[in-house]
C-alpha cells in the first residue's frame, strides 16, 4: 500500500545524520543551553525562567506531536487513490 | 485624481484589458498593474471615505484606515510577486483571474459597509476558482466545484447575516460587530469558513493542492488573509477565537506532519499559521492585533515563497510527493536556497520575518494570561520546524537522492522567489519597516538576548528531536497515502449516504409493488371464485325455474300489499 523512504537521517552516508553535522547540532544545542545561564529572564510563567526551558519544551513538543500524528494515521490513512 | 479610483479597481479593470493586448505589451501591462496599484495606495490619504446613497441605503465602498492599509500593502506585494512568478505562462485566463482575484481582495479590505464587502467577497470566490480549474484535469475540476460551493456559501451566510444585522440595528457599517445577535453570528461563520476554522477548513486542504503551479501561489495569499482582516475588524477581542485559533494551530500541525503531498503540507501549515492570527484576534489587545496584522503580512510573503518553491518543484519534476523527492539541491540550487529562507522565516529564526511577527502574538497571549493557548502555539512553533522546515526544505532538496535530475526553475520564478526571500529577510533585520505600518503604536522589541536565545533553543532542539525520532523509528515518515480529513464528509460519506438512501428507496418501491400485485391477484381470485362460470353467482339458471321464482315473488308481493 505505501512506500516509505528514509528521511532526515535514514541513511548513514547521506543526510543530516552524518557524524560531523550531528556533532555540530549537539554543540549548538549545548551552547544555547549554556547561554541561558547568562540571560536575565523574566518570563510570564515560572517554568520559562528555568535554564533550557524553551529547548526542552521544543524537544518534548516535537516528541508528542510526532507520536500523536502517528496515532492519527491509524484513523485517517487510506490508499492514495481512495477518492478516485 | 488617482484617489478617485477605488483601490483594487486598477487591477480588476486593468485585467479586463489584458486579453486584448499581445506579446510583450501584455506581459509589461501584467507586471505594471500591481505597481500602479501600489503607487495609488501610497497616495491614499488615511481617513479617506467615499460614501453614497443607493436606494436609500448608505454605502461606503472606500474607507481608508491603517488596518486596511497594512493588509493592502502586502496584498499588492503578493500580487506583484505572483504575476512575476506566473510570467512564463501562456494562459491569459490565469493572469486575468489572478489579477481580478487580487483586486477584489484589495477592494474588500477597503469596504466600509457590509454590502460592498459581500460583493467583493463573492468576486474573490469566483475569480479564484479559475486558479484551480486552469489545471484542466478532472480532479481539479471536481475540487474546484467543491471549492466554489463552499466559498459561495460563505458569501450567502455573509449576506444573510448582513440582512439580519441591518434589520436589528439599521446600520450596514462594517465596524466592530461582536457575537451579539443571530446576524453577527452568521457573519462570524462566513468569515470563519474563509479563515479555515476547524471543521470549516476542508475546502483549503482539498482545493489548494489541486490548483495550478502558479494558482496555489495566488490562492495562498488572499482569501484566508482577507478573512483574518475581516475577523480583526469585526470580532477583535471575541474570546471564543482564542480556543478556535489554538485548535487550528494544533490539529493542522498533526496533519502537516503525516501528509505526503508537499503542497498539502503547506496548506495545513497555512491553517496552523492562521491559528496564530486567530488567537491574536481573540486576545484583542493592541499588541495582539498588531501581532496579527504583522504575522498576516509576514506569512503572506513566506507562505507565498514556500508555495512558489514547491510549485517550481512540481513544474520541473511533475510531482510534489515527498516520498518521491529528495536530493533536488543538485538540480535546483537556487530554489533550494530560497526555499530555506521561507522555512527559516516560518520557523521564526532570528533575522527572518516570522521571528518578529509571531512573537508579538505569543507575547500578547502570555501577557493576557492565555497560558494554555500560549503553550499550544509554542508547540505548534516547534512542529513548524518539522513539517515546514525538515519535510518541505530539507527532505526535498537535501534528503536522500531519489535520482531525479531536472532543470532549475525558470528565471521569472527565481526572480519572484528571490523578491519574496529578500522581503522575508528584510523584515527580519529591519522590523521597524513593518511595525511602522501597524494599526497601533508598537511598544515591542523582538531582539532581546533572552528572546533570541529562547527561539534559537526551540528551533535547534526541535531539529534535534527530529534526529532522535528518526533514530528511534518514531518519526512519521512520508508515505504515498491519502489522509482523510473533514472533506471526507462531503466527498465520501454524503454521496455514500445518498446512494444508500437511493438503494433503500428502490428496494422499498419494489417491495410495495410486489405486495400490491399479490393483493390484486388475491382480489381477482376471490371475485372469480363467485362470478366465474363455475361459481355460485355465475351458474346459469333455466327459464322455467326463473319464471317460477318470479311468479312466487309476485305472489309474495301481492300478499304483503293486501294484508
Amino acid at each position: 500500500m505505501s512506500q516509505e523512504k528514509p528521511s532526515v537521517s535514514g541513511r548513514q552516508d547521506e543526510g543530516v545524520a552524518t557524524g560531523r553535522r550531528l556533532r555540530l547540532l549537539g554543540l549548538i544545542c549545548m551552547v544555547l543551553f549554556l547561554a541561558d545561564f547568562f540571560v536575565d529572564k523574566h518570563g510570564h510563567h515560572a517554568w520559562e525562567n528555568l535554564p533550557g526551558a524553551y529547548g526542552f519544551f521544543g524537544l518534548l513538543a516535537c516528541g508528542v506531536l510526532a507520536l500523536v500524528a502517528s496515532l492519527l494515521r491509524k484513523f485517517v490513512e487510506r490508499d492514495e487513490d481512495y477518492y478516485d | 485624481m488617482i484617489e478617485a479610483i477605488p483601490p483594487g479597481m486598477i487591477l480588476i479593470l486593468g485585467a479586463l484589458i489584458l486579453p486584448f493586448l499581445g506579446g510583450a505589451l501584455q506581459r509589461i501591462w501584467l507586471v505594471l498593474l500591481p505597481v500602479l496599484g501600489f503607487v495609488q495606495l501610497t497616495l491614499l490619504p488615511e481617513g479617506l471615505s467615499q460614501s453614497f446613497e443607493f436606494f436609500g441605503y448608505a454605502l461606503n465602498p472606500v474607507r481608508v484606515d491603517s488596518l486596511s492599509l497594512v493588509f493592502a500593502y502586502v496584498f499588492y506585494l503578493a500580487a506583484f510577486l505572483s504575476v512575476v512568478y506566473a510570467l512564463h505562462l501562456r494562459d491569459t485566463v490565469q493572469w486575468v483571474s489572478g489579477l481580478v482575484y487580487a483586486g477584489s481582495a484589495i477592494g474588500a479590505l477597503f469596504a466600509g459597509d457590509l454590502i460592498s464587502l459581500f460583493v467583493y467577497w463573492e468576486i474573490t470566490a469566483l475569480a479564484s476558482l479559475f486558479q484551480i480549474w486552469a489545471r484542466r484535469t478532472e480532479s481539479a475540476y471536481r475540487a474546484g466545484l467543491r471549492y466554489l460551493v463552499i466559498q459561495v456559501s460563505s458569501g450567502v451566510l455573509l449576506l444573510a447575516g448582513t440582512i439580519l444585522h441591518f434589520s436589528d440595528t439599521g446600520s450596514l457599517e462594517f465596524g466592530a460587530l461582536g457575537l451579539v445577535s443571530m446576524g453577527t453570528t452568521l457573519i462570524f461563520l462566513a468569515f470563519g469558513i474563509k479563515a479555515a476554522f476547524p471543521l470549516l477548513h476542508g475546502w483549503l486542504e482539498d482545493a489548494y493542492p489541486e490548483a495550478t503551479v502558479t494558482g496555489a501561489v495566488f490562492l495562498s495569499a488572499f482569501t484566508t488573509k482577507l478573512a483574518i482582516y475581516a475577523l480583526a475588524r469585526g470580532f477583535a477581542g471575541t474570546e471564543i477565537l482564542v480556543p478556535i485559533g489554538a485548535l487550528m494551530a494544533a490539529f493542522a500541525t498533526f496533519y502537516a506532519l503525516i501528509e505526503n503531498d508537499l503542497r498539502r503540507v503547506l496548506a495545513y501549515s497555512l491553517i496552523s499559521q492562521l491559528g496564530f492570527m486567530v488567537v491574536g484576534i481573540g486576545v484583542g489587545s493592541e499588541m495582539a492585533l498588531n501581532g496579527t496584522a504583522a504575522h498576516a503580512f509576514a506569512s503572506v510573503l513566506y507562505k507565498g515563497l514556500l508555495f512558489m518553491a514547491m510549485g517550481a518543484v512540481l513544474y520541473r519534476t511533475g510531482t510534489t510527493r515527498s516520498s518521491e523527492l529528495g536530493g533536488l539541491y543538485a538540480s535546483m540550487p537556487w530554489t533550494a536556497l530560497l526555499c530555506l529562507v521561507g522555512s527559516a522565516s516560518i520557523a521564526g529564526l532570528p533575522l527572518f520575518s516570522g521571528f518578529i511577527s509571531k512573537s508579538m502574538i505569543l507575547a500578547a497571549a502570555a501577557e493576557n494570561h492565555y497560558s494554555l493557548a500560549y503553550l499550544v502555539l509554542l508547540a505548534a512553533s516547534a512542529g513548524v520546524v518539522l513539517h515546514s522546515g525538515i519535510r518541505i526544505s530539507y527532505d526535498t532538496f537535501f534528503g536522500p537522492d531519489q535520482g531525479i535530475r531536472c532543470d532549475e526553475a525558470p528565471r521569472n520564478m527565481r526572480v519572484a522567489m528571490g523578491g519574496a526571500a529578500l522581503l522575508c529577510f528584510g523584515l527580519g533585520v529591519a522590523p521597524d519597516l513593518l511595525y511602522g505600518l501597524l494599526p497601533y503604536p508598537v511598544d515591542y522589541q523582538p531582539y532581546t538576548f533572552s528572546h533570541v536565545v529562547d527561539q534559537l533553543q526551540l528551533i535547534a532542539f526541535s531539529v534535534g528531536a527530529a534526529v532522535l525520532l528518526v533514530r528511534l523509528g518514531l518519526y512519521p515518515k512520508a508515505r504515498s497515502v491519502r489522509n482523510l480529513d473533514i472533506d471526507w464528509l462531503y466527498r465520501s460519506l454524503l454521496p455514500g449516504l445518498v446512494q444508500f438512501a437511493g438503494r433503500q428507496l428502490a428496494r422499498l418501491k419494489s417491495a410495495i409493488e410486489a405486495r400490491a400485485l399479490l393483493g390484486l391477484q388475491s382480489a381477482v381470485r376471490y371475485v372469480q371464485s363467485h362470478h366465474a362460470p363455475t361459481g355460485v353467482l355465475g351458474d346459469p339458471w333455466s327459464i322455467g325455474a326463473t319464471a317460477l321464482w318470479a311468479a312466487l315473488l309476485l305472489v309474495a308481493y301481492l300478499l304483503m300489499a293486501y294484508l
